[in-house]
C-alpha cells in the first residue's frame, strides 16, 4: 500500500499537501447503480408474483429464473467493485516538491507519473456545467512548457482552490530552488 | 421429445462464477498493493470480500431447495408459437 508518510523517492521534510480523489458525486453514482441493478431483481419478483403467479410456483421456470437472479445480482456486485476500484485508485498526490498521477484503467492498465513543481509553467482551473458549478467540482490542468497538458486532474473537489495553492507551491519551490543555487555559486 | 435437465444451467453460471473471482482477486490485489495505507483501504477489500460471500450464500440457500434434476422440455417451451402464423394478414 502506498503511505502517504513514506513516498517513493521522498525528499528530506517534503510534506503531503493534498491527496486529490474525483468528487463524491463519482462514488455516489456508484452506488446509486448498485442499489438500481439490487432493486431490480427484487422489482421483477414482485411484479412476477402479482402478474403471473404461477411462474414462482413451476418446476422447471422458478429455479431458472432464480438461477438467473442469481447471475444478475453477481453481475451487479462485479461491475460496482470494478467502477469503485478504478475510481478509488486513481489519485493525484500534490506534494511541496512534486505532483504524482496515478490512474487505474481496468485490471491490468496502471500508469504512475511524478512532475516536479519547477517544471511548472501554468495551471487551469475549470469547471464546467450546473451540477459541478453548485457542487464546486472540476477539472485542474496543469501544464509543462511543451505543447501537451502534462497532467489533468478530474473531477476533484474545489478546483480553484487547488489551482491556488499548486500556484503557490510552485512559487515556494522556485524560491527554495533559487535561494539553493545561490548559495551553492556563492560557496565556489 | 428434447429434454435437458436444468442443472445445465449451473454451466454458464458456474463459468460466470470463475470469471467473477478472477476479477475479484485483482480487484482486492490491487487494492491491498497500491491504495493508500488506511483504515478505509482495508475496509473496502473486506466489503468486496463479504459482499461476495453473501450474495454467494443467499444465492445458494435460494437455489439449495428447487430439484435440478427436473428436464426442461425444449419442445414445450416453443409449443406456443408453432400453432400461431405471426404473419397472419391483415
Amino acid at each position: 500500500m502506498i503511505d502517504l508518510n513514506a513516498l517513493p523517492n521522498r525528499k528530506d521534510g517534503e510534506q503531503t499537501i493534498y491527496l486529490l480523489r474525483r468528487h463524491w458525486i463519482v462514488p455516489l453514482k456508484i452506488f446509486g447503480t448498485l442499489l438500481i441493478g439490487f432493486a431490480l431483481p427484487i422489482g421483477a419478483y414482485f411484479i412476477i408474483r402479482s402478474q403471473f403467479p404461477e411462474l414462482l410456483h413451476h418446476s422447471t421456470m422458478t429455479p431458472i429464473l432464480a438461477i438467473f437472479a442469481g447471475f444478475f445480482v453477481l453481475a451487479v456486485w462485479l461491475f460496482v467493485m470494478q467502477e469503485f476500484v478504478d475510481y478509488y485508485l486513481d489519485m493525484w498526490i500534490v506534494t511541496d516538491e512534486r505532483i504524482i498521477d496515478i490512474s487505474q484503467h481496468g485490471l491490468f492498465k496502471r500508469t504512475s507519473a511524478e512532475l516536479h513543481l519547477e517544471n511548472i509553467v501554468d495551471v487551469t482551473a475549470q469547471v464546467i456545467g450546473v451540477l459541478p458549478t453548485m457542487l464546486n467540482y472540476g477539472d485542474v490542468l496543469i501544464q509543462t512548457p511543451g505543447e501537451v497538458v502534462r497532467f489533468h486532474f478530474k473531477q476533484i473537489p474545489r478546483p480553484e482552490e487547488v489551482r491556488q495553492m499548486v500556484l503557490k507551491l510552485v512559487d515556494e519551490d522556485r524560491g527554495r530552488h533559487e535561494r539553493q543555487y545561490s548559495n551553492v555559486s556563492q560557496t565556489h | 421429445m428434447i429434454s435437458i435437465p436444468i442443472a445445465i444451467f449451473f454451466v454458464p453460471y458456474g463459468l460466470f462464477l470463475l470469471i467473477y473471482l478472477f476479477f475479484l482477486f485483482f480487484n482486492v490485489y490491487h487494492i491491498r498493493i497500491y491504495a493508500v495505507h488506511g483504515f478505509f483501504s482495508h475496509a473496502v477489500a473486506t466489503v468486496f470480500l463479504l459482499g461476495t460471500v453473501l450474495i454467494l450464500g443467499a444465492t445458494w440457500i435460494i437455489l439449495a431447495p428447487y430439484d435440478w434434476g427436473t428436464s426442461l422440455d425444449l419442445e414445450g417451451l416453443t409449443a406456443p408459437f408453432t400453432d400461431t402464423n405471426i404473419f397472419k394478414p391483415i
